[in-house]
């Protein structure tokens, strides 16, 4: 049996084990939905009745503006619901750790390895860590906009909605690798833009991997090292995925874009990758709508995919490990 | 006055315009093959390097087998026949030309086979593949190995890049004036890797 088809089973199988958990989210919220409507037609009754009292229309908008915080609140703790309920023990059957607040750390990196675009507000939330063999890998989901102009110029843009991730390497890439989104006719300023670094394009004979990406580094054969034939697949898996969620619409992708910009580093011990889906994806929507029974299915194989890519990066180097560890 | 002198030069002069044009596109295609013969002859050396280190490092791996493989007689007497012949045709002073580079590579290929059934053959050997020097030896042969494989992949794109420039008119009439003549693609057998298990991942 292979292993996509081995993954494919064990992807099943974890699926399986997770459907009653949505299935009581998806009650829970039901229910919780019902409620809140039930709260706001009192919240709606009471503000009437006070507006027809005559009392000053500004306290009733104040009485209002209370209405909105509680179904803020609402709204909020229904999230929070959701994740602790479906996407915590999603995390715990792929052996992950889930933390909500996600990693600074990772922003940081990603900002000093230059694979994010340029930021000046954002933050990070719902972070993963996880281990395949003896790699380490993580994932954060960051949010960041460029803000620029004041007054009436004043323009915020967004700039990246999507993961980060990063692998501790089993070995020590000596010179930098980078990967970026093949950008088509715009590949030659590309090309010239990364000479000015040092860098030099790296022409690799996988064609679904040269479509799809351009590849730099200071040294031919160190990036060959690196980018080995299993990982150029696992990596042109990885966009050809992501491309098809975000055309397809999935749950939490959909702001708008036509495909994923991905963008990787290799770098002394660390791989870091940016995965801009232009999404938030793990939150769970508004409370009035159904849960999307793929949302949690789909996360389950994008983990799966991150821990292959962790475990082939493993598998790939694992005797280049013992000599090379710096 | 000076706009009809300047016009009527560039008509008269034309043809010497052409001519300078063409000489200077041939020029630039001619850097480019050499270019890109000189970009394949580097990377052959990268290889070279690679192989080297490997004829290097079979003796010590052969030291420690011959106490423990005594039933393998044939196939060290193998490798280290094709050891000789590898370093013999190392040192040849025609070592780097495309006919000695194709049989090279050809003997580098029986060489790595020949010491892909010696690793396999080690399975056999409790002793010997428990044995703390084998297993350094083992690691230093597939550091280099994973090396070779590497260096061959970019001398394979180098070569196939000056392959483009050579065979495409005119590329193949400048080629056959400066005498650029085609490398040889190294072919080898990937070793097997051992398969990923599932559980391994998930």
């Amino acid at each position: 049996m292979s292993i996509t088809q081995q993954m494919d089973e064990k992807i099943a199988e974890i699926q399986a084990e997770l459907a009653p958990k949505f299935k009581y989210v998806e009650q829970f919220r039901q229910q919780y939905f019902k409620d809140t409507l039930i709260h706001a037609v009192l919240i709606a009754a009471v503000l009437i009745l006070v507006a027809l009292t005559g009392i000053d229309i500004f306290f009733v908008f104040g009485l209002g503006s209370l209405g909105g915080v509680y179904l803020t609140y609402r709204q909020y703790t229904y999230t929070h619901k959701v994740k602790e309920e479906a996407i915590k023990p999603m995390a715990e059957l792929l052996d992950l750790k889930y933390i909500p607040s996600g990693s600074y750390d990772i922003l940081q990196q990603a900002k000093q390895a230059n694979i994010i675009p340029t930021y000046n507000r954002g933050g990070v939330e719902d972070g993963f860590i996880g281990k395949v063999k003896d790699t380490e890998f993580e994932f954060t989901e960051a949010h960041l906009k460029y803000e620029s102009g004041s007054g009436k110029n004043k323009s915020v843009k967004r700039v990246f909605d999507g993961g980060l991730m990063r692998f501790k390497l089993p070995y020590h890439v000596n010179e930098d690798v980078l990967i970026l989104t093949d950008k088509g006719m715009f590949n030659s300023l590309k090309n010239m833009t990364q000479k000015f670094s040092g860098m030099q394009h790296i022409a690799l004979e996988d064609p679904r991997f040269e479509e799809i990406y351009q590849a730099y580094g200071t040294d031919q054969v160190e990036a060959r090292r690196v980018l080995t034939p299993l990982f150029m697949d696992v990596l042109a898996n990885l966009k050809e995925r992501f491309d098809i969620k975000i055309a397809n619409k999935s749950s939490g992708l959909s702001i708008g874009r036509k495909s994923c910009d991905i963008q990787m580093l290799f770098s002394g011990n660390t791989l870091l990758l940016s995965l801009n889906y232009k999404g938030d994806y793990f939150e769970p929507g508004l409370m009035y709508k159904s849960l999307d029974v793929d949302w949690i299915s789909d996360m389950v194989e994008d983990f799966a995919l991150m821990r292959f890519i962790a475990s082939s990066l493993k598998v790939q180097q694992h005797n280049y490990a013992h000599t090379q560890v710096k | 006055m000076i706009k009809k002198m300047i016009g009527d030069f560039l008509m008269d002069n034309i043809g010497l315009y052409i001519l300078l044009g063409l000489a200077v596109l041939l020029y630039v295609w001619y850097a480019s093959i050499i270019t890109k013969r000189n970009k394949a002859k580097e990377a052959f050396s990268g290889i070279d390097v690679q192989l080297k280190k490997r004829a290097d490092l079979i003796p010590n791996v052969l030291t420690i087998a011959k106490k423990f493989m005594a039933h393998e007689k044939e196939l060290l007497e193998e490798v280290t026949r094709l050891r000789t012949e590898v370093q013999k045709q190392q040192q040849d002073a025609h070592a780097d030309e495309a006919a000695h580079i194709k049989e090279r590579f050809m003997t580098e290929a029986q060489l790595q086979k020949s010491m892909g059934q010696l690793m396999i053959a080690v399975e056999n050997y409790p002793e010997l593949k428990s044995d703390t020097n084998m297993l350094e030896a083992q690691r230093a042969y597939q550091n280099v190995e994973e090396n070779i494989a590497a260096a061959r992949r970019f001398y394979n794109a180098a070569v196939n890049a000056l392959h483009n420039a050579i065979q495409i008119f005119p590329g193949n009439v400048i080629a056959g004036l400066v005498g650029v003549t085609e490398m040889p693609f190294y072919e080898a057998e990937e070793a097997d890797r051992k398969a990923v298990n599932a559980a391994d991942v998930l």
